[in-house]
């Protein structure tokens, strides 16, 4: 009960100020202190991307057995992208897409429609609540745990550092526009959290963290070339690794950033559609 | 004893049927879930076809008609595991922190029994014919020939794998009888599952260990596939395949007896 009034007075101070932003920033702040509560899951879920990383870890030292190169990369840079590629995912991941569904089958969403706040911006607030949590807390112990294990090389340089970083903030803000409106279409089906967790599998290898975009046939890259799934980690990686330099670091971060831009306008689309089936379900 | 299994076989049959008729009703949902099914088992190919796009590679010693021998292989045990143990991933919540535990327990029937009756995920079994056309492939790369003997053996090995998952699951689903936490160790055993569709040879000693001795995933799929691919060296652990299918179920139930006679209802 103490929490609840501490919270509204927060709140209160805030709203005067600056009051549409304080309502999204709230439950960027509540999601953060859920994530919090869970904290056997929170030690496991480290372990786990302990087990990721080991796979696929291996699996390329072996294919490194007795050759030097591999479609340009070395045996140092692919062990270092697996390393660093799960360690982004770590932090860019996100379940608003099940929380998302679990609250239209349990009525909560019910709540929401009625508050005059925007409903995506809402969920993206969730899920930003999320990674800042993950930010601050989970992905700091799986990096000491990666480097400690596995072999780790630091990024090319201090420029390609700082666009690692950049590119990796863009790759959280793809993944929420996906994850809504994967969200949204999964209200109409019942069981849908095989399909959740397969979109995931689906995006790890869309998204090049299983192998990187340019050892794919040609068909696959120039698909790539028009799908949002290569801007989530491959480019933060090839970043990482100084293998994109120049004007291409741009061109790498522009797509980010169309991406994004792209997803939060289908979101939205999908969602005004939705909306109406969901309120004659109700009705 | 011999009336006790009748029944259950009985019954067994009853929930099944039941519960295809449920899964009917929903066709959208059912054909989100096979095409979802087939994708999934698609994407490890696709990875393993483009880490070996040069034929000349190899992860020791294994060339790329090997691992996807292992990996088609490995699809048998996975799926059946999927389609016939969903629900030991909702013990945690759903029986003993939501309280439908008790519902169980006001039966005369084996509670492990009727938790694993009331969901079958039939849909996982479309990943068979993906699992049977790899290794059709990899058979013809490998110049394998299967005789009629494969067979029989090939289904127990396949039951065998489904049964070393389902004891290990059990086990682990087990442990929330006595910590009861919505997701627990599931999750990274649930990953772990991912080692046993490589050759266990790559992984450095300690893995090894762990996957042949405590977490047995090794006999799974990659020791029988051995069987089949003709290595010798590794015949013995294929052969000792299902005893160790024998030993984790026997593990999975005297866990989960143990952790039924601990089990205290959430009493709301």
């Amino acid at each position: 009960m103490t929490g609840g009034e501490c919270r509204a007075g927060s709140t209160g101070n805030a709203v005067m100020r600056w009051p549409v932003m304080a309502t999204y920033i709230e439950y960027l702040r509540i999601s953060f202190h859920k994530m919090l509560a869970y904290r056997i899951s929170y030690l496991i879920g480290v372990f786990t991307y302990g087990i990721h990383v080991a796979v696929y870890y291996y699996l390329y030292k072996a294919l490194y057995a007795e050759t030097e190169t591999i479609n340009g990369y070395k045996v140092d840079d692919m062990l270092t992208y697996v390393a660093v590629g799960w360690i982004c995912k770590s932090f860019y991941l996100n379940y608003i897409d099940r929380e998302l569904t679990d609250d239209v089958q349990s009525g909560q969403v019910a709540m929401d429609l009625i508050k005059p706040i925007d409903f995506q911006a809402m969920y993206f607030s969730r899920g930003l609540g999320h990674s800042a949590f993950r930010l601050v807390l989970f992905t700091p112990p799986i990096v000491v745990l990666t480097v400690l294990l596995f072999s780790v090389n630091p990024p090319a340089d201090a420029v390609h550092a700082v666009f690692f970083i950049f590119s990796t903030l863009m790759s959280v803000l793809i993944y929420l526009g996906i994850n809504y409106i994967i969200g949204v279409l999964a209200i109409f089906f019942l069981s849908i959290r095989g399909v959740l967790y397969s979109k995931n599998l689906v995006i790890e290898l869309l998204s090049g963290l299983l192998v990187p975009i340019d050892w794919f046939p040609d068909w696959f890259r120039t698909m790539s070339a028009f799908l949002p799934f290569q801007g989530i980690a491959y480019y933060p990686l090839a970043i990482y690794l100084g293998r994109i330099d120049g004007v291409e670091l741009l061109q790498a971060v522009g797509f980010q950033a169309l991406w994004v831009v792209i997803m939060i306008g289908v979101g939205r689309f999908i969602w005004m559609l939705c909306q109406k089936r969901i309120l004659i379900q109700g009705g | 004893m011999f009336e006790s299994i009748k029944l259950h076989v009985t019954l067994g049959a009853l929930y099944l049927s039941k519960f295809l008729k449920t899964r009917l009703e929903y066709k959208a949902d059912l054909m989100l879930g096979l095409v979802t099914g087939l994708l999934f088992q698609c994407i490890t190919l696709v990875f393993i076809d483009v880490l070996f796009a040069r034929q000349s590679l190899t992860i020791g010693g294994w060339n790329r008609g090997h691992v996807l021998f292992i990996y088609g292989f490995s699809i048998f045990p996975l799926n059946l595991f999927f389609a016939f143990f969903p629900n030991l991933y909702n013990v945690g919540s759903k029986y003993i922190i939501e309280g439908n535990f008790d519902r169980i327990l006001l039966r005369p029937l084996n509670s492990l029994f009727q938790i694993l009756m009331e969901e079958v995920d039939i849909e996982s079994l479309i990943g068979l014919i993906i699992g049977g056309a790899i290794m059709y492939y990899a058979s013809a790369e490998l110049e394998l020939v299967w005789s009629l003997w494969h067979m029989p053996v090939f289904c127990l090995m396949a039951i065998s794998g489904m049964l070393i998952y389902g004891g290990v699951f059990t086990t682990v689903a087990s442990f929330s009888f006595w910590w009861p936490d919505r997701i627990g160790l599931m999750a990274p055993l649930f990953n772990m599952m991912a080692f046993g569709k490589y050759p266990i040879t790559i992984f450095n000693r300690f893995l090894q260990f762990i996957l042949m001795w405590l977490i047995p995933f090794a006999f799974v799929a990659f020791f029988p596939a051995t069987l089949f691919m003709g290595v010798e060296s590794f015949y013995t652990h294929a052969l000792a395949v299902p005893v160790v299918a024998c030993v984790s179920m026997l593990v999975g139930m005297s866990a989960w007896t143990l952790g039924v006679r601990h089990y205290e209802s959430t009493g709301s």
